[in-house]
């Protein structure tokens, strides 16, 4: 096994998906949709590191699970079924099969560019390839960079909270509140930062 | 030559009355070490913007004056022309940088001054030795502790190459001994430095400039300490991650310095003690392990002040922040509390701010305002990671007067700190962590 | 009205760590209702409507951006920027996202561009909550293939998203950035030079 998917450069890869998944949202076939999801199965299979099995199946349970959601919805309210636990037939059953494997190929390609391309990459890669003006560069890779940061940042939130004898639930709109207040001192503190290090924004 | 600052004069807000620095002249000797004193709120990180030239381009009014570096105009220059001049390092050492690690941050310094992607290496490897932080040059600046971003940002100043550099306490979270080194290390580079900071004797200043007449002062109040009690947190055999700690008791109605390297796992013990990391071995508060509390219960025993208290406020004033604390936590009628809510405020000269949002308070006044909501609470053990960081003599001391006052009444107080007089004049017991990393 | 199309670094980082954060949102929304709460409507076909109710969720980040910011363009980026960090998160929807995120980036920018980016009030958000209302529907009808499905069914569908971006996105965004001027985070931005007045006369 090789993780030779890891290797393409990831804005080709970006532009791919993009243009993949607009054509085949316009086209509307059965086979089409197991083709596209058997190969970006093997693509998974032979593409990636196989340390990075568990992330798949992380990924793919979800995705099976809304997809078999989206069969039962088609084979009740699809044409020719009978709603809510109604007589159920073959083409209701067609219409459901159809709109599963439909969820399942674009999630396929998703999954594949997911699993073997790293946001850093791609973001360099738009520098390189795309001429993506600096400032937007760097801009995202600052906030890409803060990922991990958000999530101990989400936590410190809920610790200052219920340490100062607030209920917070997982629904509760304070942490939120306390992440955005968060996200406009960082962009303005980061900004300052950068500029400081002699970035021109021109 | 020097660094030259006339008629200062800058507020925040276009039409607020309060001026921040009111017709402030400083002369930045070239090739000397000079300190930059005031009490905390003086304006000192202010007036530290405004020379790099980062303010008012990028935020608040500046009504008059010029910053000039021999005849050069410091506010007319573009950024990136503007760095081979000044640079400057925040006084708070999250969110400086841009990249994940220190390497990309100072390649990407390097990339904005116009060097070569090829000849980046040696220069980076340089940069990060003269800031003692070699080893951190390919570690996630998420996992870095307060010591180790300070210089990490300061390996970014010096790879810019500009003619002066301004600290903003850059070393507050660095302890004292690396502190030293790399202020030597500085000193043979024959930069122009300003510093600013509470203390001259570190840095062994050529010239001292005071914003607002104060000087600084070693702490040395000796304070007579009460007898404890009974144990309430006791550790044994404790180990986070890959930081391992000595076995340690801390008595009710105790107050106990907790120092050490920077990295040495201070606020990965304070973490730990508020369940926000997994510990192996002892970790027990009132006999009970930690990981066996409900948080809720927890919190209600242990209060904590961040490192970075910015992170801690919730409420849109500081009048608000501190009255929420005290309704929560204490009786009587509303009046009673307004009263109360005002007095702790006054305490710590933060009166003037009430209406301000906690935000725009100043990095000291922030933490000020963090301690006082943690002290208005009820809690019997309180955390204080780095409580006196960034503040001037007058406040340290009302900050530990009112600790005292509250740990004789049973409150058990932990805090950490990297000044030394500090810790030993103040504290039952001062805990030190050797760094015994793997 | 240059300066109106000219991003400042400040705004592009801002831009992306809105995107980020409500990326991080909508992921974590979308898989706790398709795993809590579609499981127990599945058996009667609804597990894909459950989705619906908080539909709003997904405005949310390119409708705060863009009353904040103020400036052409960012509703369209930071919604098809909320889509692309999903999808490298590993979203179920994965690639479906794209298109969808960029569609309802573009049902905001639409509505804020028909206002010339001058008027945001309450009835202008309202507005930016049914721009992207509309778009999102039409993209997941033709491509959902709900042609083929019952149209009652579908009917119900677009009332539930509507009152849902209505809430989410319309009243709850609103309710967020104005409180946020208050805090003082605002003060560089149009939304928040007003709050900035009275903080510091005495009494
Ligand atoms: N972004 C801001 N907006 C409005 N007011 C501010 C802002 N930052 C600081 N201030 C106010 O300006 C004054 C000076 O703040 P400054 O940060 O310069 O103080 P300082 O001398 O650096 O204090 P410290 O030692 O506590 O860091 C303070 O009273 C503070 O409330
Ligand atoms: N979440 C984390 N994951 C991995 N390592 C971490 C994490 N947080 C901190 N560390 C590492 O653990 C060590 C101790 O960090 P800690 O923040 O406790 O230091 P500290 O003693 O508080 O230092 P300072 O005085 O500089 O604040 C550091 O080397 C740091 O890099
Ligand atoms: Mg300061
Ligand atoms: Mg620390």
């Amino acid at each position: 096994m090789s993780d030779f998917m890891s290797k393409i450069n990831p804005f080709y890869k970006f532009v791919f998906i993009i243009v993949f998944s607009t054509v085949i949202t316009f086209i509307h076939s059965l086979w089409l949709n197991i083709w596209v999801f058997g190969g970006a199965m093997l693509l998974i299979l032979t593409g990636v590191k196989y340390t990075q099995y568990m992330r798949v199946v992380k990924f793919m349970l979800p995705v099976a699970f809304m997809s078999f959601s989206l069969f039962v919805m088609g084979l009740f309210f699809g044409e020719g079924g009978g709603g809510m636990f109604g007589t159920v037939t073959t083409q209701s059953t067609q219409t459901g099969i159809t709109m599963a494997t439909r969820f399942l190929s674009f999630a396929g390609i998703g999954l594949v560019f997911a699993l073997t391309t790293n946001p850093y990459d791609l973001v360099k890669s738009l520098r390189k390839d795309a001429k993506l003006p600096r400032k937007f560069a760097y801009g995202m890779l600052c906030a890409i960079n803060l990922l991990p940061h958000i999530k101990t940042e989400y936590q410190n939130a809920m610790m200052a909270f219920r340490v100062r004898g607030v209920r917070v639930g997982p629904l509760s709109l304070k942490p939120l509140f306390s992440m955005l207040v968060n996200a406009f001192r960082w962009s303005e503190m980061l900004s300052l930062a950068m500029i400081s290090k002699g970035f021109y924004e021109d | 030559m020097s660094l030259n600052a006339t008629g200062i004069t800058f507020k925040y807000f276009e039409d607020s009355p309060r001026i921040v620095l009111q017709d402030v002249n400083i002369t930045v000797p070239v090739g000397k070490i000079s300190v930059l004193q005031g009490k905390s709120g003086a304006g000192k990180s202010t007036l530290a913007y405004v020379l790099a030239g980062l303010y008012p381009e990028n935020g608040g009014f500046l009504q008059s004056g010029t910053v000039k570096w021999e005849n050069v105009d410091i506010h007319t220059l573009t950024p990136d022309n503007r760095v081979a001049y000044v640079a400057m390092m925040f006084q708070n050492p999250d969110l400086q940088f841009c990249m994940n690690t220190p390497e990309n941050e100072i390649a990407f310094c390097l990339e904005n001054i116009g060097i070569a992607e090829a000849d980046m290496p040696p220069l980076i490897h340089d940069a990060m030795e003269k800031a003692q932080a070699l080893d951190l040059l390919g570690k996630s600046f998420t996992y870095m502790s307060g010591g180790e971003k300070q210089k990490c940002a300061l390996a970014c100043i010096l790879a810019l190459k500009s003619k002066c550099i301004i600290l903003d306490e850059a070393f507050a979270n660095v302890d004292e001994p690396t502190a030293r080194q790399i202020i030597t290390t500085l000193r043979g580079l024959k930069l122009t430095i300003l510093a600013i900071d509470h203390s001259t004797s570190l840095w062994n200043a050529d010239h001292v400039i005071s914003l607002d007449g104060t000087g600084a002062r070693v702490f040395d109040l000796v304070p007579s300490l009460h007898a404890v009690g009974a144990p309430v947190i006791t550790t044994c055999g404790l180990s986070v991650g890959a930081i391992t700690y000595p076995n340690m008791c801390f008595e009710k109605g105790s107050i106990t310095a907790i120092t050490g390297k920077s990295g040495a796992g201070k606020t990965t013990f304070f973490k730990a003690l508020m369940q926000q990391h997994k510990y192996k071995g002892s970790l027990a508060l009132m006999g009970r392990e930690v990981n066996k509390y409900k948080k809720k219960h927890l919190y209600e025993r242990c209060g904590i002040v961040f490192q970075n208290p910015a992170n801690q406020f919730l409420a849109l004033s500081v009048y608000d922040e501190v009255f929420f604390s005290v309704n929560h936590w204490h009786k009587g009628n509303a009046e009673a509390k307004r009263e109360k809510t005002l007095e702790l405020l006054r305490i710590f000269d933060l009166d003037v701010y009430k209406k301000y949002s906690p935000y725009l308070l100043s990095q000291g006044q922030q933490r000020r305002l963090a301690v006082l909501t943690m002290l208005a609470g009820g809690q019997n053990i309180l955390l204080l990671d780095e409580p006196t960081y960034g503040q001037d003599y007058e406040n340290i001391c009302a900050i530990m007067q009112l600790l005292l006052e509250k740990a004789k009444n049973g409150l058990t107080v932990l805090y950490t700190t990297h000044n030394g007089a500090l810790a030993r004049n103040f504290s039952h017991k001062i805990i030190h962590l050797e760094d015994n990393r793997e | 009205m240059w300066n109106l199309y000219k991003w400042k670094l400040k705004d592009v980082i801002l831009a992306s760590i809105i995107s980020v954060l409500f990326a991080f949102i909508c992921f974590a929304t979308v898989h706790s209702v398709s795993f809590v709460v579609a499981p127990l409507v599945m058996p009667f076909g609804f597990g894909d409507i459950a989705i619906e109710f908080v539909f709003g969720i997904f405005f949310m980040s390119a409708t705060l951006a863009a009353y904040v910011i103020q400036k052409p363009g960012v509703a369209v980026i930071v919604g098809t920027m909320t889509g692309v960090v999903q999808v490298l998160m590993g979203s179920a929807f994965a690639a479906t996202l794209l298109p969808s995120a960029f569609f309802q980036g573009l049902g905001v920018e639409a509505v804020f561009f028909a206002t010339r980016y001058k008027k945001f009030n309450l009835p202008v958000m309202l507005l930016a909550a049914v721009g992207p209302t509309i778009t999102s529907f039409v993209l997941a009808w033709y491509r959902g293939l709900w042609m083929d499905l019952d149209f009652g069914f579908v009917a119900t569908r677009f009332v539930i998203r509507l009152c849902s971006a209505l809430l989410f996105s319309g009243i709850i965004t609103k309710l967020l950035a104005d409180r946020l001027a208050k805090v003082g985070v605002l003060k560089s931005y149009p939304l928040g030079t007003k709050y900035s007045q009275d903080i510091d006369d005495e009494s």
